[in-house]
């Protein structure tokens, strides 16, 4: 109810502004923009030949924002989005993903409000963004998924040093889509010694879910720049986004029809310094990270999760002399150093890179074309994903995209435990305004 | 390259008079660029600027430039921090994550924003450092209906850059420039720029043109750009220039 009350509040806030906007002495200090985007989403899944989940995924989703400012000041933001999904029932809404208001004054910054937050700021992948609030309707393809927080971000910079400080809900809990899934098995049947076959049929019945709700989300970091180096040191407390997961039996042992699934969202706990620079043209960062956290072990126990993240990558943008034409190419390697003496089962989200190297390259052919690649490649798993595209912009306002994700490798990486999921995926975009 | 050359008097006049007129403190205003391509391909971008100088007389600035249109790179941005003595500064803004990135420098001859201009032509455009090139005076010659001086400007020995030489037709009137040619190394002509719409900054006493073309006859490509509502040292707020700015503009 709160919330509601805060959105409409924000929503009252932003309008009154605008119509400030034409009764002000100073009409030109004033600006409000909308922006929009619509778009449409088909992926068929061509080696899911067995699933009697839908091969195909239909979506269209429709996204405002209104923005609206006065000077260099402040400023309201809304973003409302409606989505519309063929066979996903829990897609279908309309929400406020982002509802916030800024203030600025000299050096201080100050975000308040509902907003969506990307902790990583490393070029690539940065472990800080495992702790991420998405929808997690696809785990490939969540450039557009993020979901808003409740908080405040606030920044001051002296100097060249910036001490930015954020504080969310502890509500940090990703959205998951637990049925009909092709990322998530529910079990449909459980082991009983005394069982016909040695296993029961099991119903899911819906899921409970328990968060610290004591634990704010909670960021800290401070920037600041040695010569032609930029130092970050950053940390996190929170809770993770993803919960453990266990099965609470409604009937006993004795009739094992019926399941709960208990989520447990733990709380997750990391430090990391970032340092990028250049050499010649091209870009260089690194990042080494060090994450507490909790898993389900392999006996079954909730247990301690501490491992360590090194992280070395390089980027570099090319203008050829084709005045139209253009390269971009992304290189990283992903280290994760574990302290705990087990393996990883390749199901676990936040485990997807052990000694991984993830390549990023586009190739712009001409304004209307161009071509991109994806790829990641884990040496510890033997997994690997490879996801080409072509994009055709025919206006500014119109762009198409398809290409194919390749799932392949070891049952034993994830990449390879949902190579079933290997799919075409076409993208239609339409920018209004 | 000249290892030996000395400006004239009188095309050092010439030069600092379009030094004063083209010299800002500070400056905003949109821009809009049309790349066009041998082919005819176009592609049109429009940007908001922000330039302030760090250091008159070692001729550097800062600049934060962001895409306004079209919708999808709305909102990208890039602040650029030009030092004496050091590489730039530069940072690239992405709206998508809300964060920015420090990148590598620009180099002078790379093109900026995938149009014809060059980084060292941008500096140029700014404010010319007269003292890095031999300037000859070759003559009075009309640009259209505007009287022109004829000038050769030609790199002095330590001074970086891609062109052998520059022919430059500076505006009797305005002292601003008309139509620069610019020849590679090898004394080929590489490409043409050409000011027009020339007219008063708001209510204010600065001339600047208004549309400004270049095409590189090598290619066959060309860049045309558009500018309105140019403000020139009306002051500006110096905490655009951070990369804090950038992230919470």
């Amino acid at each position: 109810m709160a919330k509601q009350f805060l959105v409409l509040l924000i929503l009252f806030f932003t309008l009154m502004s605008s119509f400030v906007h034409s009764q002000t002495k100073e009409p030109e200090a004033w600006k409000t923009n909308f922006s929009g985007t619509a778009y449409a989403l088909g992926r068929y899944y061509y080696q899911d030949k067995e699933s009697s989940i839908n091969p195909w995924q239909m979506e269209t989703r429709g996204m405002l924002g209104l923005n609206t400012s006065y000077k260099d000041i402040f400023q309201g933001n809304l973003t409302l989005i409606a989505n519309a999904n063929a066979t996903v029932e829990s897609r279908n809404r309309l929400w406020v993903n982002e509802a916030f208001v800024s203030f600025r004054k000299g050096k201080l910054f100050l975000n308040l409000g509902k907003q969506t937050i990307k902790w990583g700021t490393l070029t690539g992948y940065s472990a800080l963004d495992l702790v991420n609030r998405y929808d997690y309707y696809d785990i490939l393809d969540t450039d557009n998924e993020r979901l808003g927080l409740w908080g405040m971000d606030a920044r001051i910079l002296m100097g060249k040093t910036e001490i930015q400080v954020r504080a969310f809900q502890p509500d940090n809990r990703s959205k998951l889509h637990l049925q009909n899934n092709r990322w998530i098995d529910l079990p449909n049947s459980l082991p009983l010694p005394n069982a016909p076959g040695g296993e029961v049929p099991v119903f899911y019945k819906g899921n409970e879910s328990t968060f610290n709700t004591n634990l704010p989300t909670l960021g800290m970091s401070v920037t600041s720049q040695l010569g032609s180096i930029e130092i970050q040191g950053k940390w996190l407390s929170a809770n993770n986004d993803i919960p453990v997961s266990s099965i609470s039996l409604l009937g006993g042992m004795e009739n094992p029809h019926d399941y709960l699934l208990e989520l447990d969202y733990r709380p997750i706990h990391m430090g990391a310094i970032n340092l990028s620079s250049w050499i010649g043209s091209w870009n260089i960062w690194s990042e080494l990270a060090h994450v507490n956290s909790e898993r389900i072990d392999n006996s079954g126990q909730l247990s301690a999760d501490t491992y360590s993240f090194i992280s070395l990558g390089a980027d570099r943008f090319w203008q050829l002399d084709h005045p139209e034409r253009q390269v971009r190419l992304m290189a990283q390697y992903i280290k994760v150093i574990s302290w705990i003496d087990e393996v990883y089962r390749p199901t676990e989200l936040d485990h997807i890179f052990q000694s991984s190297l993830l390549l990023d390259a586009m190739l712009q052919l001409t304004y209307k074309w161009r071509l991109e690649l994806r790829s990641v490649a884990d040496m510890v798993t033997k997994g690997l994903y490879i996801a080409p595209n072509v994009q055709f912009r025919p206006s500014d306002k119109i762009h198409f995209k398809t290409g194919t994700d390749i799932l392949a490798g070891s049952s034993d990486s994830f990449f390879g435990n949902f190579r079933h999921n290997s799919r075409i995926h076409f993208h239609l975009t339409y920018y209004p305004f | 390259m000249n290892l030996m050359g000395q400006t004239s008097p009188e095309a050092l006049s010439i030069m600092e008079k379009y030094q004063q007129a083209t010299a800002i403190e500070n400056l905003t205003g949109k821009l809009t660029y049309t790349n066009i391509s041998k082919t005819g391909r176009t592609q049109t971008r429009t940007l908001q600027q922000y330039i302030k100088s760090n250091d008159l007389k070692e001729n550097k600035y800062s600049l934060v430039l962001e895409f306004v249109s079209p919708a999808d790179v709305a909102g990208t941005a890039t602040l650029t921090i030009q030092q004496a003595g050091k590489p730039d500064e530069q940072w690239l803004y992405l709206p998508a994550v809300r964060s920015s990135k420090r990148i590598s420098p620009s180099k002078k001859s790379d093109r900026f924003m995938g149009t014809e201009m060059t980084y060292e032509d941008l500096s140029n455009y700014l404010s010319e450092n007269i003292q890095d090139f031999q300037y000859t005076f070759l003559g009075e010659e009309s640009q259209g209906n505007q009287k022109a001086f004829k000038i050769e400007a030609v790199p002095l020995n330590g001074t970086l850059s891609q062109y052998e030489k520059r022919h430059l037709w500076i505006d009797q009137k305005t002292y601003l420039m008309l139509r620069t040619d610019f020849y590679d190394q090898k004394g080929n002509l590489l490409k043409t720029y050409f000011a027009q719409d020339i007219q008063l900054v708001g209510n204010s006493s600065i001339f600047r043109a208004h549309k400004i073309k270049l095409e590189n006859v090598q290619t066959g490509n060309k860049t045309e750009v558009l500018y309105e509502g140019f403000a020139i040292n009306e002051g500006i707020n110096p905490s655009i220039f951070t990369k804090t700015y950038l992230e919470t503009k």
